[in-house]
């Protein structure tokens, strides 16, 4: 018992029983996990296993039909101030210019604060562009600037590169990771791609029928070799237990409610 | 040179139909294969129009015309575009009011005529009366239909990034309802005319309407056909405005901005 008390006395978020339903559905089924301050978590799982549902729960768009979700200790109520999220199809104003869509939210003009969240996302010079003259990852980028420059400190992304080519899509992630060396807000990404998973995050969460049913940490250093060995076999034993491989069934178990929280590997770069 | 010359045949290209279908008008006139009786020439109608003109007639009717149009419009518009936000933004009015609204839509409003002689004679208030009916429901119409369709997912965005009712309704909601709003505004610029017509013509002392009516007694065909083209003339400034508004405010809109 106290174990577990120190292992989630200083987590950013807590998430405590947690059940979500629609119309009589449940999405999700008493969640129990902590994330640590700083840790980027990655939620893989089939369509429809409640991965989005719980980024929006944790954004605050939604309300737990049961449980808790502890933000630094205090207990979500509505809009969580805190948190940023970007979503697949970037939601961007089309009415707005780039410059204007990075400023959105914001009291007042922040030209200087724009102009270095855009710098960050390398598009400088494309300030005055409408988001409609602007390709798939442009508009990512412009979604990525519009989190950052709230400085949050818990980012969600639902999907954000699901949408874009592949090359855009490597451009993207080490983007998306340089970026958090350097700030290291807390991420939760939730992704169908389980490869950006084991590249991106500290460990990969693996939801099944609105339950845990892996965590899996990935202690690789980074930036993350993709042909390395343990890198492949992680990914391919993810997507095993994705698929219910029968090697892996007998595995199928929430095994992971008080998941001790593993330190954050050191960047080799 | 080539740019130069497909950039003067674009513009030239569609006049080309309007000017031969004159100049043939012309010829069978003078030529006596069409009667005065029937059409007159265009000759005489730009005459007649030079002869109204000096009078000051001319300019009298499409000015008394054109202000009934202006003040139906903003009456009608206004409390369509009011109406369309309540029952687009709000459950409780929408419930309220919209049924009520979809029914007295059905009526066709030039149907009012006779009632609305009654009421008001055949003075101003008739005409403006009528018009304002006849703007009302296009912009209720296409501001509660923009203000529905608005993207969920963009108001979901701005509630994220906080923020507040007015706020998203100043920066997500108004701005993606008003392409369909500015439909409802061209729509409904071309039912003012029309109205505005049928008024002018059933009962009035003044007005391009009138100007028809009143040359049909004296058999004067080219006042007719002038009226007629003043119409004509009037309802193309309107699309002409109604374009350059959407071009200013939609020129985020790869449908509408202006093409190089």
């Amino acid at each position: 018992m106290k174990e577990e008390k120190e292992n989630t006395s200083h987590s950013h978020i807590h998430l405590k029983n947690l059940y979500k339903s629609y119309n009589g559905t449940q999405i999700l089924k008493d969640l129990n996990l902590a994330i640590r301050k700083g840790e980027f978590v990655a939620i893989v799982g089939k369509s429809g296993c409640g991965k989005s549902t719980l980024l929006r729960l944790l954004s605050g768009l939604e309300k737990p039909t049961d449980g808790k979700i502890l933000v630094d200790e205090k207990e979500l109520m509505s809009i969580n101030r805190q948190s940023c999220m970007m979503f697949q199809d970037g939601r961007l104003l089309p009415w707005k210019r780039v410059l204007e869509n990075v400023e959105l939210g914001l009291k007042g003009i922040h030209r200087e604060e724009a102009m270095v969240v855009l710098r960050n996302v390398g598009l400088e010079n494309r300030i005055h562009e409408w988001p409609s003259k602007l390709s798939g990852g442009q508009k990512q980028r412009v979604a990525l600037a519009r989190a950052l420059i709230h400085n949050p400190s818990l980012l969600l992304l639902d999907e954000p590169l699901g949408a874009l080519d592949a090359f855009t899509r490597l451009e993207m992630q080490s983007l998306i990771e340089d970026i958090w060396i350097n700030q290291r807000f807390t991420t939760l990404l939730v992704t169908h791609d389980v490869e950006e998973a084991v590249a991106l995050a500290d460990r990969v969460i693996l939801l099944k029928e609105g339950r845990i049913a892996h965590n899996v940490p990935i202690p690789l250093p980074r930036p993350r070799q993709r042909d390395h060995s343990v890198f492949t076999t992680t990914v391919k034993q993810i997507l095993m237990q994705i698929i219910d491989h029968p090697d892996h069934k007998g595995r199928n178990v929430a095994e992971d409610l008080n998941y001790p929280i593993h330190p954050i590997p050191k960047v080799v770069l | 040179m080539k740019h130069s010359f497909s950039s003067i045949l674009s513009k030239t290209l569609p006049w080309i139909v309007p000017f031969s279908l004159l100049l043939l008008w012309q010829i069978s006139i003078k030529t006596g294969i069409l009667s005065t009786k029937i059409l007159p020439a265009p000759t005489d109608v730009y005459f007649a129009a030079i002869e109204l003109m000096k009078t000051g007639e001319l300019f009298h009717h499409v000015w008394v015309s054109l202000w009934r149009a202006l003040i139906g419009f903003f009456i009608g518009g206004s409390i369509g575009f009011i109406l369309g936000l309540l029952n687009g933004l709000f459950r409780t009015t929408e419930m309220l009011t919209d049924t009520s609204v979809q029914m007295l839509r059905n009526i066709p409003h030039l149907a009012l005529i006779p009632l609305v002689i009654l009421w008001f004679g055949i003075g101003e208030e008739a005409k403006i009366f009528l018009v304002s009916l006849g703007v009302l429901f296009p912009i209720y119409l296409n501001t509660y239909h923009g203000i529905k369709s608005v993207d969920q997912g963009l108001i979901e965005m701005g509630r994220i990034y906080g923020l507040n009712k007015f706020s998203l309704f100043l920066n997500i909601i108004f701005p993606g309802a008003l392409s369909s709003i500015l439909v409802g505004i061209r729509f409904s610029l071309g039912m003012m005319w029309i109205t505005l017509i049928v008024a002018e013509t059933i009962s009035s002392t003044s007005g391009i309407g009138y100007m028809a009516m009143n040359a049909r007694e004296f058999m004067q065909m080219d006042v007719i056909i002038l009226s007629i083209l003043m119409y004509a003339f009037l309802g193309k400034l309107s699309d002409i405005i109604a374009r350059f508004l959407e071009r200013r405010w939609l020129k985020w809109h790869p449908g509408y901005a202006k093409h190089s």
